[in-house]
């Protein structure tokens, strides 16, 4: 078992709270229904990079998917 | 413990804040501390406006797209780079132009914090903030030569429902009934009645399905609770934003979800 395993399973339980409770909190006080321009969105999308890779990995995974949510970033 | 603190970034809300306090006593508007904020709320509003609606068009489309794409999913079930593929092609058939994303938007959070954390010092004890005002602010017709005046029609600004209520009665629940009521307004405008949902969305968690379908009571509610004890100052810029977003949302998008109240089928 790696140091960051207990790191990883946190994260996952925050990532699951964030999902199905804090982002609907978030939307009503940003007043915006949803913002995602990617899918998977991008909580899944870091949820199952830390599923598979760890938590190092997948969180920063997960951060660079989160910078490229702007306009200035043109993929898909 | 009450010593506020205006300091630091708080001074990019507060300059503006006093700039507006100060016109409004120089004209010799009643009531002035409750009109900046709300008029400071509203320029906020105002400078937001674009990054908000290009969101608020983009998220309406998506709601409509709904069904289609959870067919998306069904079809190319496990296979994430297809749906991905999928969705993208559809969003450009119908003309869908995610392209600003999320970050524009969560801008606005640091500053709800400011507004937040500026307003909640600034109800405190008049003549301490008045001094701590004069202490920080740099610019001299700023400054503040008499007590800052917190009184708001019936209601002190720097005191919350709670305590006003043994000298007020029960008027004072109108502040945190309001404040729920508008929230709820916004919430149900914005999310797509949930009936319409439901059907499409397999119930693979039924915590989160059910928690989707009551988030649009369940976070106006906990508002409506919070404004109870927090000071009515800040209850005033909180509504002034939520109501300005209800204008905001149905100028861009209708009454949304809201209309499901009253086209009961």
């Amino acid at each position: 078992m790696s140091v960051t395993e207990p790191m990883r399973k946190i994260t996952i339980i925050f990532i699951d709270l964030y999902q199905r409770v804090l982002s609907y909190f978030l939307k009503n006080i940003l007043g915006v229904s949803s913002f995602c321009r990617f899918r998977p969105t991008c909580s899944e999308y870091t949820k199952t990079a830390i599923k598979e890779k760890g938590f190092m990995k997948g969180a920063y995974i997960g951060f660079v998917r989160i910078l490229k949510c702007q306009p200035l970033y043109k993929g898909v | 413990m009450n010593i506020p603190q205006l300091d630091g970034l708080n001074l990019i809300i507060l300059y503006p804040l006093l700039a507006i306090y100060k016109a409004l006593v120089f004209i010799h508007v009643p009531h002035p501390l409750g009109l900046s904020i709300i008029l400071l709320t509203i320029l906020i509003r105002f400078v937001l406006y674009p990054l908000i609606s290009s969101q608020i068009k983009a998220s309406k489309k998506m709601q409509d797209l709904g069904p289609h794409i959870a067919e998306i999913k069904e079809k190319h079930k496990g296979n994430s780079t297809m749906i991905s593929q999928e969705t993208m092609k559809l969003y450009k058939e119908h003309g869908v132009n995610p392209i600003s994303g999320c970050l524009p938007v969560i801008l606005q959070l640091p500053i709800i914090w400011l507004l937040y954390s500026v307003l909640i010092n600034i109800v405190k004890a008049p003549n301490l903030v008045t001094a701590e005002i004069n202490r920080v602010v740099s610019v001299d017709f700023l400054k503040l030569s008499t007590s800052l005046d917190q009184s708001f029609f019936f209601f002190p600004l720097g005191k919350n429902p709670a305590e006003l209520f043994s000298t007020m009665g029960p008027i004072v629940l109108l502040i945190p009934i309001a404040t729920g009521v508008f929230q709820f307004l916004q919430s149900k405008m914005m999310f797509s009645p949930p009936q319409q949902q439901n059907q499409q969305i397999k119930k693979t968690d039924d915590f989160a399905s059910v928690f989707a379908s009551q988030s649009t009571y369940i976070f106006p509610i906990m508002i409506g609770f919070f404004s109870y004890t927090f000071p009515v100052g800040l209850s005033l810029y909180w509504n002034t934003f939520t109501i300005f977003g209800i204008f905001h949302q149905y100028r861009i998008a209708g009454w949304g979800g809201l209309s499901s109240l009253w086209k009961k089928k």
